[in-house]
């Protein structure tokens, strides 16, 4: 009896290594954490905030035009940001994510082209509260995996809704579209093929801003955000 | 005007052009009773007025009426202000009679040399009332009622609508620019009908209010919400260590273009009010030397010598309140 349970015990420690290779030479697919949260920080590249002539009234008859006075041309300046997301995977490649952004850019403005030359001067604005609250549709390129297949790249589209406060409790709000890409680590994989546990973000998106603190109307600005985020996927 | 010899009387010119002139700014029309600044303004801001029954050629009596029935319904129609014009009627009376009726009309004096038309006023020099305002138009010039203006004509509903911002109370606005071409001066722009000086004639674009117009109107005159509504920007202004005396302050706000100023009086003190939030840029400068009279009729020391500025700072202002006072240092010539 004693020798037929060595054999058996035996057996079931030279046989498991067999069945662990031959479960990597098919491994169940990766997939995305069903739930992922995290926060991190960001930053904001810079952005133009466009170019408002002060004009009078031209001294002719008809349809007068315009005479510029002097020229202001505005750029909010690049700076730190948190970020806070949460994202729920419902398919190994895509998901959905709601993310919200905090930040505190500077308006600077360039007073330049005076009609009486008064010499141009930089103006630095006080720093205003930015607030982006956003909603992204995430694709994984889980084929693409790397990294013992932790690490997998992904690209992301979505839209938000801006809000510009200064201290003053003067208020504007806009809208911006994005697009980026990224990858995702997560130092876990269960045995069922789930991406999990504390992981890590890196992405950047390309950002256009439509409203907003702006010199000129229906304008849209461009601008660059990069984000790491720690994440904790389940 | 019962109790008091204190009456002062304006008297405040359009001119076609006189000289060199540049700067912004409205400015209310006021006297200085001591040290005390008293502004000129209607009780309950009720403004009635009178037609002089006497047309001149080009425009009739009616049309005459007419022009004053849209320029006043303009003032009328500023937002955040709530003054009205009660037209009383045509009167066999001129203008420029003291008969405690406020008569507006024609006047022939082709010895005032460029000067388009004529607001006097009476004030209560203690409490700043108006006792009685005439306006005439200077019948020396040629006058265009025609919708879109004539060549060689000036447009009197412009023109109109110029003194009856003085009438108001309003003092004028340096909200404009000349260009100097071969050693001539031309009106080349303003952004304010409370510019002293005319567009050419032909040309009806000053039949529209500006900002400027609108912010001082509002400031004699605010509705219940304009107070509220709007914020203001205070700047105490210095030159060589002391307080700076008439003064341009400009006020420019890059989001919405909306351009209003203010004068420094006493003090120091430059209050620019009636902006609507936002973000705002100054910009400082003198004004033009051979002007001062366009501006102020009491003797002060205007202070000229001083280099235009725009001040390195970016000036919130909020609903309901004064932003600053910002400091201004004036670099001298």
């Amino acid at each position: 009896m004693s020798t037929r349970l060595a054999t058996l015990a035996l057996l079931t420690l030279v046989s498991s290594p067999i069945a662990a290779m031959a479960q990597n030479e098919a491994e169940p697919p990766v997939r995305p954490p069903t739930v992922e949260i995290g926060g991190g920080i960001g930053w904001f590249g810079q952005a133009d905030a466009g170019t408002r002539d002060a004009t009078m009234t031209a001294n002719q008859p008809g349809n007068p035009d315009r005479l510029n006075f002097f020229s202001a041309t505005g750029k909010t300046r690049s700076g730190p940001a948190g970020v806070g997301i949460i994202g729920v995977n419902f398919s190994r490649h895509f998901g959905v994510e709601g993310g919200f952004q905090y930040s505190r850019p500077r308006l600077v403005i360039d007073v330049d082209e005076d009609v009486e030359h008064t010499p141009g001067v930089t103006i630095e604005g006080d720093a205003f509260d930015q607030f982006v609250a956003e909603g992204n549709f995430i694709y994984h390129f889980n084929q693409a995996r790397f990294d013992n297949r932790r690490t997998v790249p992904f690209v992301l589209a979505g839209v938000g809704a801006l809000r510009q406060k200064t201290d003053d409790g003067i208020t504007e709000n806009g809208t911006i579209y994005q697009a980026g890409l990224g990858f995702k680590w997560f130092s876990g994989i269960s045995s069922r093929g789930h991406a999990g546990g504390p992981g890590m973000r890196l992405d950047v998106r390309y950002v256009f801003r439509d409203g907003g603190l702006d010199f000129e109307e229906d304008a849209r600005r461009s601008f660059f955000t990069f984000t790491a985020t720690a994440l904790f996927g389940f | 005007m019962s109790r008091r010899s204190l009456i002062c009387i304006w008297a405040t010119l359009l001119f076609v052009i006189a000289s060199l002139q540049t700067g912004q700014a409205y400015l209310r029309q006021s006297d200085l009773n001591g040290s005390q600044r008293v502004f000129v303004t209607w009780a309950n801001g009720r403004i009635p007025y009178s037609v002089s029954d006497q047309p001149v050629p080009g425009v009739s009596v009616d049309a005459l009426e007419a022009a004053l029935q849209r320029a006043t319904s303009n003032w009328q129609a500023a937002p955040g202000s709530t003054m009205t014009f009660e037209y009383q009627g045509r009167t066999a009376a001129r203008p420029l009679v003291i008969d405690g009726r406020n008569t507006i009309g024609f006047l022939s004096h082709p010895e005032l040399q460029g000067v388009l038309g004529v607001t006097a006023t009476i004030v209560d020099s203690v409490t700043g009332e108006v006792v009685e305002s005439d306006m005439f138009f200077n019948s020396a010039v040629d006058w265009s009622v025609a919708g879109n203006g004539e060549e060689n004509r000036f447009d009197l509903e412009s023109i109109a609508l110029h003194e009856l911002g003085h009438m108001l109370g309003l003092n004028h606005s340096a909200l404009g620019y000349f260009e100097v071409t071969a050693g001539a001066a031309r009106l080349a722009a303003a952004e304010a009908v409370m510019f002293p000086f005319a567009f050419d004639p032909g040309t009806i674009a000053g039949r529209q209010l500006k900002a400027d117009d609108i912010a001082g109107a509002a400031e004699i005159y605010p509705d219940a919400d304009h107070r509220a509504d709007t914020g203001a920007i205070r700047a105490h202004v210095q030159l060589e260590g002391r307080n700076a005396f008439g003064v341009h302050v400009m006020a420019f706000n890059p989001i919405s273009g909306e351009m209003v100023a203010g004068f420094v009086l006493e003090n120091g003190d430059a209050l620019i009010t009636g902006l609507s939030p936002g973000p705002y840029l100054l910009r400082v400068e003198p004004v033009d030397d051979d002007a001062v009279s366009s501006y102020f009729d009491e003797p002060p020391v205007v202070d000229l010598g001083f280099r235009n500025a725009f001040v390195d700072r970016l000036v919130n202002v909020q609903r309901g309140a004064t932003a600053g006072p910002v400091e201004i240092t004036l670099v001298a010539r």
